[in-house]
């Protein structure tokens, strides 16, 4: 027998000692402390496994497919794209076949959770997921990575203020260029947009409402333009004048909106004898708030609660200055924001949704429903009505706040038990 | 349904390397063209300058008589077959395949029904259209993924190593759905692959690549039987053709295990004692007693030492070490290199009647056939010896 051959990123005592030497099917509890996880369809046989009070998604594949995902993986973490991240690759000389180990996403859920919690008459959940869904691809394309099979069912979401975030699940098809060309791109968006679009007709099979399944179409057909419209914000080389070069100004604040911090902009004449400058604008991370917000509060969160908690800081700055009859500086009010009032909300928060999902998020679900019923109320309907109404889930219809359900429970369950009717395996693979 | 015509294709990265170096390639309305060589060599890109995947840095790529370097993929009306085979378990096996024309938006649901009724019944599918596929057979089930290629009625199938992903049953049985559907629809396939099995069985015609340029476009059999050089000799075939040593002296060349004559004809493109590579294929030999009296006379028997054999059931294989010619290891090694194969070893492999009792450590009389044997030049690696004649795609193999 050939010994397999392991190569773990993540040393764990708990991972090194599975039986790697048997074929993935084979393994059995009560050795392998295997968790059943509602995951969709594979090509390939997918398992999970828990070690070292930590999940891991084990799945196996042909040895070449295998490595070749495992190093496209390892180049997203490195880029710190959106993506499962790799713990390793075992190849089986034995059985002509590998296992690819990553790390199991914590909080992150599968789209059929949101089709079949929440009513399917919600085209504003559905904007959500596709935004990003279209900023994942924005996000990839940009570092020269083109997926290949972007799916409904390859995309894990998780929830960050009032947005959500995607994270690429399969890297199989995956490649990693030093750029796209723009064949590469558009065929990307038009393998995704017919995937999402059978993935939404099959949704809207499976419930019986064939008369969803027109507006499905157009809303898959709408990832495309959400791609288009983003790439070209990012990309968009605009000339002005010179006189006019404030106009800088509006092209960066419009970025910085969306999320994305500037690392260089230059202004070069467009030719000799003209005072017309284009402008390039050298794009950075997808993380602005967040940046803002770590500096500030040392808290280190996604990109869109960091929106909305700075927005909650910027509101108690103001109300800490009109008290104290000054000016108080960002930093100290920071400070004082954390102690004061992010804290204690966020455990109040989090206890009234059970716990569920992260502490943050229960935080910012909170301020959004407060706003969102004092502007029904016409006047500030204050914390406690707003946690109130969060602790009962009567939160506005197709406020992010109501995916909430979405998060419960993600936990994985014991492998007898029956997985939720919801999560069963959907696409068949052949 | 289209010609793909290929003129002078060039594709450069920032780097300046050509990835793709001036290839040019007619592929027929209808014909079956497998693009194959080992990793590096510039198939798969060749096929995504074809899809529209990578810009062209040179040359022009025609699809029927349109010229198609700067369109997008999906304005090439070509269809890239397995790219997406999810089959979704609560739609029908006609939503299954109808949906990418649903989405286009382009068709009515006369239309619509039309096509997939017809891609069913060439898929033999005809009878499942309201079945989920969850009730269908593996089988089935692939050929749905296929039906989604066909309505879309492309002017050419594309595949980028679409099994290599499965694992070896279904892969024999995909390559026969393939085969299958392609003779039946008739229409222009532009298929990648390094699997020299698929290669030979698949194709009208095969184009070997190596570091970017064009080897060899020839039909399976010539590929095998009259390779131009030592790379496409030595990349098709399984078990490998045999290289060893030869040196012509007088009427004979000389090979380490045996003397052959030298053909009348070849004369004129050798020197006399110079050194040569000869190619030999593993089957042109025999266990000297089971060659038919009417086949001896075209060969030579010899003696050597069996190292080990290899008993398959239904094929032999011996292996017989030899004394590599140090002029030519060099040359043998860089092949190696090449090929991406292990150094070959100073050994040759010879194929046996399944019925010798030769084994392991036997002294053996072996039969070489003579007229099976090609010379290459070992600086330029050209073949010196072959034949033009007989190129056709059922061309009888020489001798």
């Amino acid at each position: 027998m050939a010994a397999p051959e392991l190569r773990l990123r993540a040393t764990c005592p708990g991972l090194l000692v599975l039986p790697w030497d048997r074929p993935l099917g084979e393994w059995a509890a009560p050795q392998v402390a295997l968790r059943e996880m509602a995951v969709g369809p594979s090509r390939h046989l997918v398992r999970f496994v828990e070690a070292d009070g930590q999940l891991w998604a084990l799945k196996e594949l042909p040895p070449r497919i295998a490595a070749r995902e495992y190093g496209v993986l390892g180049r997203l973490e490195e880029m710190a794209l959106n993506a499962v991240r790799p713990a390793g690759v075992v190849i089986q000389p034995d059985f002509d076949t590998a296992i690819l180990v990553t790390r199991y996403l914590v909080g992150s859920w599968q789209y059929r959770r949101m089709f079949m919690r929440l009513p399917p008459d919600a085209p504003k959940h559905r904007t959500r997921l596709f935004d990003a869904m279209a900023t994942l691809l924005v996000d990839l394309h940009r570092h020269g990575v083109f997926w290949g099979d972007c799916s409904l069912a390859n995309t894990l979401f998780s929830r960050d203020g009032q947005v959500l975030q995607a994270f690429l699940v399969d890297a199989e098809t995956s490649e990693i260029h030093p750029s796209l060309s723009d064949g590469q791109r558009t065929h990307d968006i038009d393998i995704t947009v017919e995937n999402v679009a059978a993935g939404l007709l099959d949704v809207a099979a499976r419930l019986g409402r064939t008369d969803l399944q027109a507006g499905f179409i157009q809303e898959a057909l709408g990832i495309r333009t959400r791609y288009q419209d983003l790439w070209e914000l990012l990309h968009a080389t605009p000339t002005f004048g010179f006189a006019d070069r404030y106009r800088v100004e509006g092209t960066i604040r419009k970025l910085n909106e969306l999320g994305f911090a500037v690392d260089e902009v230059s202004l070069q004449p467009v030719g000799a004898g003209t005072d017309e400058l284009q402008l390039h604008v050298a794009v950075g991370d997808r993380r602005y708030y967040a940046t803002a917000l770590q500096r500030l509060t040392g808290l280190d969160v996604g990109e869109g609660q960091a929106r909305i908690l700075l927005g909650d800081l910027q509101a108690y700055r103001g109300q800490l200055s009109r008290e104290a009859g000054h000016d108080v500086d960002e930093r100290t009010a920071g400070q004082l924001w954390v102690m004061e009032v992010a804290t204690p909300m966020m455990h109040r928060a989090h206890a009234a949704v059970g716990n569920s999902g992260s502490a943050v998020q229960a935080y910012c679900d909170l301020l959004e429903v407060r706003w969102l019923l004092s502007e029904r109320a016409g006047h500030d309907v204050g914390t406690e009505r707003a946690l109130h109404a969060l602790s009962r889930n009567v939160v506005p219809s197709e406020s992010a706040a109501q995916l909430q359900v979405v998060e419960t429970p993600t936990e994985p369950f014991s492998v007898l038990d029956d997985p939720e009717d919801e999560e069963q395996p959907d696409a068949e693979p052949f | 349904m289209a010609a793909i015509t290929m003129r002078n294709i060039v594709k450069k990265y920032g780097d300046g390397y050509p990835a793709v170096n001036d290839v040019s390639l007619d592929i027929a309305d209808g014909e079956f063209m497998i693009l194959v060589g080992p990793s590096g060599c510039g198939k798969s890109t060749l096929l995504r300058m074809i899809v529209g995947l990578e810009d062209i840095t040179s040359g022009d790529m025609l699809i029927g008589d349109k010229r198609v370097n700067d369109k997008a993929p999906r304005d090439r009306n070509l269809s890239m077959v397995f790219q997406n085979y999810a089959l979704y378990p609560h739609l029908s096996v006609f939503e299954n395949i109808a949906f990418p024309l649903r989405l286009s938006g382009k068709f009515s649901d006369e239309e619509i029904r039309k096509r997939v009724t017809e891609a069913a019944d060439t898929l033999e599918l005809g009878e499942h259209l309201d079945r989920k596929p969850a009730n269908l057979s593996g089988g089935q089930r692939q050929r749905v993924a296929m039906g989604r290629a066909i309505v879309r009625q492309a002017d050419a199938f594309l595949f980028d190593e679409p099994l290599s992903n499965l694992d070896a049953k279904l892969r024999g049985q995909m390559r026969t759905e393939i085969l299958r559907l392609q003779r039946r629809l008739g229409v222009t396939t532009v298929y990648v692959t390094h699997d020299q099995t698929e290669a030979m069985t698949l194709g009208d015609r095969v184009a070997v690549l190596k570091k970017g340029l064009l080897q060899q476009v020839a039909s399976p059999r010539e590929l095998y039987d009259q390779p131009v050089n030592l790379f496409v000799a030595g990349f098709i075939g399984s078990p490998p053709m045999n290289f060893v040593p030869a040196r012509v002296r007088g009427n004979e060349i000389e090979l380490p295990f045996a003397t052959v004559p030298l053909r009348d004809e070849w004369r004129d493109r050798v020197e006399e004692g110079k050194v040569y590579i000869a190619g030999i294929r593993p089957g042109a030999f025999e266990d000297a007693e089971f060659v038919d009296d009417d086949k001896r006379s075209r060969g030579v028997t010899f003696d050597v030492t069996i190292d080990v054999t290899e008993w398959l059931g239904n094929e032999q294989y011996a292996f017989v070490p030899f004394e590599a010619d140090t002029e030519i290891s060099g040359q043998l090694a860089e092949l190696a290199s090449e090929l991406d194969s292990e150094q070959l070893r100073s050994q040759i492999c010879v194929e046996l009647d399944p019925m010798s009792r030769v084994s392991s450590g036997d002294k053996a009389t072996l039969w070489l056939d003579a007229s099976r044997l090609h010379l290459f030049d070992p600086q330029s690696g050209d073949n010196l010896t072959r034949s033009t004649e007989n190129r056709g795609r059922h061309a009888a193999a020489t001798g």
